[in-house]
């Protein structure tokens, strides 16, 4: 990027208008001398404005972002020279791309939406003569990015959606119950876009994951002339033309020049015989290589011109800057020179190819090494200097949640847990602790006593638990009855889990089709809650109507359920009596009885509610809480039953 | 972590013994901020406040270690409730520190020096005050309108930071923070600094006895001391000097004419030897006297070069000498004592005379008030020579080399004096100050420098590296898939079998390693035909399906940017291999942490070239004075050099990286390297073929891309404050119930202990989770 400048009037003052060499910032400095009187940071800057190319006067007008929120700066330039309309556009295009660029790297999204809106207000109170430059413009033909942060696009964006689906089928089949089951009321539309906005991330992810393309490489190493019967073969792609044209700027201009005359094939089969091939991917040229008329005028030098410009533009962090470690030391150096070996020949062609090509396919990509300055006064790099092991706890960046009267989420009427809570509600845990191990001490030292049959009492409190049982008075009832829960939780979650019986196809015995039925109702119920909440807890009085839709499908949800565990029931009678039938044929054939009863058989509709009780808790809660929110409106609710 | 306590404890120990000491603690572990971290704490505890001199190679890393003095001290201040009265400033040469708008522009570090000194010399400003034109630089002129002995507010400044504060208070960076150096607390430099008497004497001639000097990344301390002393002529120099003796020779006889007085003033001012009183301000002067201060002599400069007239034509008489000197086809080597005798004998150039040179041109320079100094570079090297050469008899030597290699035709020759001995330019600091600290990642074997250097230590260690799991696979690779034997010595390493072997271990790790991928070898000559032979091979273009590839190159510039790019390519997960010599500029200083080293790939021991006079007569000394055996030097060499860049990938406990050492030789060198390399690697590992290692290390890749928490290395690599009280009772308990002296230091001790690593109390998951991701 050679520097670009700009001769123009400021404040009738004639001056140049230029950019600092790591393109951070924009300066005016006077014709007169002196410093630069104007430098505006780039990241400063908020809007520009241009004439109209018709217009005879060419003025750039720059916003500059003032402190404390108040309306922004402006600076207004008029170039005034012969080449006024290139150089005000030149200077315009850059800096519009460093905006673009600068926003683009901000992944912060409000950030961005900011910044767009800014410049489309400040527009419309300038509008005069000059036409609005929207900046915002820039950006989006510029460059890609930002369409995946902006969550709008995201959710319009059927194609996108379309094609993470067919990547994704639990969730296709997710979208396709869940429309199936939306209520009529609902347009499809409003109901995509409620579906989607839930899985923004998901959508984010694949734009991005999609939008990722195979990166430039080293093309000319990669086409391998052969010659097959003395004649020469070559497989060449349109890919790898381009390619060849973007990384060798050189090879384009010789072809532009060259290829009606010569063939396409001639030419590339001529090309990578040549020396000039040969140079170009630094391998040694030797007089035995064959000469040719078109390629051994072109030096490959020419290839390799704009590089160094940027060698000169581009400051280095210190940490990594060899070239200051040279020069370290400053004053005269000593020391004796460095040996035969150590010391560099001249020119190595392999060598600066190689960094040449390298530094080419990185071309496009921002230096992972900026010498911008963060808010703690650190480098980008520096900061990776700090040894992340060592590292102090960072700043909590999380917001607590403080949900009250929690109890009420967790805790049904009947709940096991409330009735134990009366039973071991009163007992000190360090007593019950003591005790046990008392317990147990005494019951391992007693094994020839056939086991537990010591009866110490631990009693727990008799006389101030008035209410307790009983039977539940002695400790090892209630280890018992601690014990039984406990089992009773993991057997539940391990059949859930993995089934009754090793097969995982069928937890709690429910046949596999009904439990994949009963997961797909889940989710689609786990859905509509989702949407529910969001609409209900948005407090927004034109959801209303929206609401009242949700909540008549979130009764519908429960009757799904309860369809699902009717079909289940069902199938578990079908089995029932399939089983009854062998039975009965295999007595009728062996006059054998097998023992069986139809509890053998899993599933059913009790394993089904089980398995989706949390789920019908939650559906009920929602419900309660909305006719609970309409009681206190007084409206009566108007759709069926719940 | 139970090595950085200990690391702490025992420089504390040297402290309070008021002695010298030799460390190793290894690499990316944390060892600069240990060592600032207690020295702060030492220095802030202790009444006398004793100023903390730290050297390190290269600029990058003198600002890195500023950094990370920068947030020692925020953590301070965070602790301690408030921010202490402190200063630390980095200084480095105006090429790194100039905002003057077009001298920083210039390429070479020398005229940068040599136009600031013409803008900012003394008499300029005499000039300007004068009323005369000429030009002048207002960033350091504004300095004269601060108070001195506050140029800068207190804070630890980096240079980033020094350079923005120059450019807001329109200030100069570099003598600001020269002019500073006396009120600091923390000052960081480069060795030269100290050990350079060319630079030493005009920087850090006011630093008081009791200052505590660190040497950090000192493995190659010994060769910057030679350095320092050393100096070659060529045939070129003597050209332009004559150049210049006769441009000077111009200058006087028209002063002679327009200011007659001003040479008389010069001239009885060396009759009366008053240098000193107008050496006052000469922080600018045109150059220093390249010997030793204790070796300067203290008396006015001899009559027969008093006159400015007289003076040149000694210079060119001298000249002469040397000219005709060069005219000699064969090598030569003698002595300095040989030399001047000779001279003497030719010329009647008395050894005394010479001695004077140096300071001699710098007077007359100022006396004839010259301008663009630039042009009298060459002319500056002959005076430090002459001076140098009738200053040291011992432990020199001239080697007059008339080609440059054996097979060379056309004359090229160079005269080398070359200092041979390490000691003579470190002794006055070891002399000067009494805690002197010696440290590096790798700097063994440990008994080696104490004798190259020739001081006595109060304590040498070497500390191990505790891991809560293996993150770094060191690998000795013998032989190619063939089984062929791998080596880089001189016989063999142009075989086509061999570099086709190192073609196939390097194509096979850019597979494996994600990333970046780092290869040294011995030397740039092989480097480049060892890099020639590959792409004939086709060897590199089966790497480039996989990585970039990059190249260390002569050109400084060139490689900065080759070096960014890799790094680029490699947090950008394109992945890269960067070509580098282990004795070049990328392997000093230049870490390769995290993504941007997953391998490091030594192909070849890094030995020196065996057929150079200049080390042959080092190892000849070393042997005679040191008794130190020519194999155990060069292997020591080596080994040092090869570690060094094995040390490059590791930064931190949560890093991990593969250290390939490529060579047959390396099998039998195994002891030579740090102990915390050599515990790290297997019996099994020694003795590998390309195939095994690959495996080995996909193996060693795929578990550590395993996500790893920080709670893992809870009590093992980190220590919160309850292991460190732990570990502070069990010592305790080993040494016997004996409590520990309750002195006022180790209380001091433990705080600080305390401030430390209270920080590695928790990390945070996400960051380690991130890593995992590359």
């Amino acid at each position: 990027m050679a520097s670009l400048t700009g001769h123009t009037l400021f404040k009738k003052k004639e001056g140049i208008l230029s950019f600092s060499s790591d393109h951070g910032a924009i300066t005016w400095t006077p014709a007169s001398g002196g410093p630069a009187t104007v430098s505006l940071p780039v990241t400063n800057i908020t809007n520009l404005q241009q004439t109209p190319d018709s217009s005879p006067k060419v003025m750039l007008k720059i916003f500059e972002k003032a402190e404390s929120g108040n309306d922004p700066v402006t600076y207004l330039f008029h170039f005034n020279t012969q080449e006024a309309k290139a150089e005000a556009q030149a200077i315009k295009d850059l800096l519009s791309r460093l905006l673009a660029d600068l926003r683009s790297t901000d992944a912060n999204v409000s950030k961005l939406g900011a910044a767009t809106a800014a410049p489309a207000a400040n527009g419309d109170g300038s509008a005069s003569a000059s036409a609005t430059l929207g900046s915002s413009n820039g950006i989006s033909s510029q460059s890609m990015s930002p369409k995946w942060f902006d969550d709008s696009q995201l959710r319009m964006n059927i194609e996108l959606q379309q094609s993470l689906m067919k990547k994704d089928k639990s969730l296709h089949q997710t979208y396709m119950s869940a429309i199936s089951t939306k209520p009529d009321s609902m347009t499809s539309a409003a109901f995509n876009s409620q579906f989607w906005s839930m899985r923004i991330n998901l959508l984010r992810a694949h734009a991005i994951e999609i939008n990722q393309k195979k990166g430039a490489y080293n093309v000319l190493s990669t086409v391998k002339p052969r010659t097959v019967d003395g004649e020469l073969k070559l497989n060449i792609s349109v890919e790898q033309v381009q390619m060849i044209f973007a990384q060798h700027p050189l090879i384009k201009r010789i072809y532009n020049e060259t290829v009606p005359r010569l063939s396409e094939a001639e030419f590339w089969s001529r090309f990578f015989l040549s020396k000039l091939a040969k140079r170009l991917k630094g391998e040694r040229v030797t007089d035995n290589d064959p000469a040719d008329a078109i390629f051994d005028k072109y030096s490959a030098d020419g290839n390799a011109l704009d590089e160094h410009a940027k060698t000169m533009s581009q400051p280095v962090p210190h940490i990594i800057d060899i070239e200051g470690n040279e020069e370290n030391q400053g004053g005269f150096k000593g020391g004796n020179a460095k040996d035969v070996e150590m010391r560099p020949r001249a020119n190595i062609p392999i060598v600066r190819t190689l960094n040449n090509l390298s530094e080419k396919i990185m071309a496009n990509v921002p230096p992972s090494d900026s010498t911008t300055i963060d808010s703690k006064g650190l480098y980008d790099t520096s900061r990776g200097l700090i040894l992340r092991d060592l590292r102090g706890e960072g700043e909590e960046q999380r917001i607590m949640l403080n949900i009250k009267e929690r109890n009420n989420f967790f805790s049904s009427k009947d709940s096991p847990s409330l009735k134990n809570k009366d039973v071991f509600g009163n007992q000190q845990p360090t007593e019950i602790l003591a005790k046990m191990r008392n317990l147990h001490a005494a019951g391992t030292d007693k094994v020839t006593d056939n086991g537990l049959q010591i009866n110490i009492d631990l009693d727990v409190d008799s006389d101030s638990d008035k209410e307790s049982k009983p039977g539940l008075n002695t400790a090892r009832d209630a280890i018992k009855e601690a014990e039984k829960d406990v089992m009773a939780g993991i057997h539940q979650q391990r059949s859930q889990k993995y089934g009754g019986a090793s097969d995982d196809s069928s937890p709690m015995g429910i046949p596999s089709l009904i439990s994949e039925k009963s997961a797909l109702t889940h989710a689609t119920t786990i859905e509509f809650l989702h949407q529910f909440w969001d609409g209900f807890l948005s407090g927004d009085p034109d959801r209303a109507m929206e609401v009242q839709y949700l909540a008549e499908s979130l009764a519908r949800s429960t009757t799904r359920i309860q369809a699902v565990a009717d079909e289940a029931e069902a199938e578990r009678d079908n089995i029932i009596q399939k089983r009854k039938q062998e039975i009965r044929s295999h007595f009728e054939r062996t006059g054998k009885k097998i023992r069986w009863k139809p509890d053998m058989v899993g599933g059913g509709r009790d394993a089904v509610s089980k398995v989706m009780q949390p789920t019908l808790d939650a559906l009920r809660r929602a419900q309660d809480c909305y006719s609970k929110a309409l009681g206190e409106e007084n409206i009566q609710i108007s759709t069926e039953n719940v | 972590m139970g090595n950085s306590i200990s690391y702490m404890c025992d420089l504390k120990k040297t402290l309070d013994a008021g002695g010298h000491c030799v460390l190793e603690m290894p690499s990316g572990t944390g060892k600069t901020v240990s060592l600032l971290s207690l020295i702060v704490a030492y220095q802030q505890h202790m009444p006398e406040k004793r100023k903390l001199i730290y050297c390190s190679r290269t600029m990058s890393e003198i600002e890195k270690a500023l950094v990370e003095l920068q947030s020692l001290m925020k953590y301070r201040a965070e602790q301690l409730g408030y921010e202490e009265e402190f200063r630390g400033l980095g200084l480095t040469s105006r090429k790194n520190l100039c905002l003057h708008p077009s001298v920083k522009r210039e390429k070479s570090g020398s005229v940068v020096d040599a136009r600031c000194r013409s803008l900012t010399a003394g008499f300029v400003k005499e000039k300007k005050d004068r009323g005369e034109n000429v030009d002048v630089c207002v960033y350091h002129d504004n300095l004269d309108l601060l108070e001195p002995h506050n140029l800068i507010p207190n804070g630890v400044w980096s240079f980033d930071a020094l350079l923005k504060y120059g450019e807001e208070h329109k200030q100069c960076p570099y003598f600001t923070a020269r002019r500073m150096m006396e009120y600091c607390n923390v000052v960081i430099f480069s060795y030269h600094y100290l050990l350079d008497p060319k630079i030493a004497e005009r920087v850090t001639k006011d630093f008081s006895k009791d200052c505590i000097v660190v040497f950090d990344e000192a493995h190659n301390i010994d060769n910057v001391c030679i350095e320092s002393l050393s100096t070659d002529i060529t045939e070129d120099s003597i050209r332009k000097a004559t150049r210049s003796a006769q441009h000077l020779e111009r200058r006087i006889a028209e002063m002679r004419e327009t200011d007659q007085e001003q040479l008389q003033n010069e001239y009885e001012k060396l009759v009366q030897g008053l240098r000193e009183a107008d050496e006052s301000r000469q922080e600018d002067a045109f150059m220093a006297n390249p010997a030793l201060p204790d070796d300067l002599l203290k008396e006015a400069v001899p009559g027969n070069i008093r006159r400015a007239e007289h003076f040149v034509a000694f210079l060119k008489r001298f000249l002469e000498y040397l000219k005709t000197r060069m005219k000699v086809r064969q090598v030569i080597s003698e002595t300095p004592l040989s030399f001047l005798a000779h001279l003497k004998e030719h010329t009647f150039i008395e050894r005394k005379p010479l001695r004077f040179c140096a300071e001699r041109l710098t007077s007359l320079v100022r006396t004839l008030e010259l301008m663009n100094i630039e042009d009298y570079q060459a002319l500056q090297e002959v005076a430090t020579f002459a001076t140098l050469v009738a200053t040291y008899e011992k432990g020199f030597l001239l080697i007059l080399e008339p080609y440059e290699s054996d097979t060379a035709e056309v004359p090229n020759p160079t005269l080398h004096f070359t200092c041979l001995d390490a000691a003579i330019a470190i002794r006055p600091v070891f002399e000067r100050f009494y805690s002197v600290i010696i440290t590096s990642g790798t700097i063994s074997p440990l008994e080696m420098y104490p004798k190259m250097l020739d001081f006595a230590t109060v304590i040498q260690e070497s500390y191990s590296m505790t891991l809560a799991r293996r993150s770094f696979l060191p690998m000795i690779v013998t032989r190619g898939s063939d089984q062929a034997s791998v080596s880089s010595s001189f016989q063999v390493r142009n075989e086509p079998s061999v570099v086709r072997n190192y073609g196939s271990l390097l194509t096979e790790f850019a597979k494996i390693t994600p990333d970046g991928l780092v290869v040294f070898f011995p030397s740039y000559l092989y480097m480049e035909s060892i890099i020639s032979m590959w792409q004939g091979m086709g060897i590199l273009d089966e790497v480039w399906k996989y990585k970039l590839i990059l190249v260390e190159t002569p050109d400084a510039q060139e490689t900065s940017l080759a070096l960014e790019t890799y790094r680029t390519a490699c947090c950008n997960g394109r992945g890269a291999i960067l070509l580098c010599v282990a004795r070049g500029k990328v392997s000093e200083g230049i870490d390769f942490d995290h993504q941007y080293g997953r391998t490091v790939l030594c192909i070849g021991v890094p030995f020196q070239y065996t057929e150079s006079r200049i080390l042959k007569a080092r190892l000849e000394f070393l042997r005679e004075t040191y008794r130190i055996k020519e194999n155990d030097f060069l292997s020591f060499d080596a080994m040092r050099h090869a570690a060094q860049c094995l040390g490059r990938v590791l930064r931190g406990k949560d890093d991990y990286g593969v250290m390939v050492l490529a060579d047959r030789r390396f099998q039998k060198k195994r002891n030579q390297l740090p102990k915390w390399i050599n515990q790290g690697l297997s019996d099994a590992d020694t003795n590998l073929s390309t195939d095994m290692a690959v495996s080995s290390a996909r193996r060693f890749l795929k578990t550590m891309a395993q996500p790893f928490r920080s709670k893992d290395q809870e009590g093992i690599s980190t220590w919160g404050y309850e292991d460190l009280m732990q570990h502070q009772r069990k010592i305790e308990e080993e040494r016997g119930d004996e409590p520990p002296p309750p002195s006022a230091n180790a209380r001091a001790a433990n705080d600080n202990r305390t401030t430390t690593y209270e920080s590695d109390y928790e990390d945070i998951d996400q960051d380690m989770m991130e890593l995992e991701g590359f």
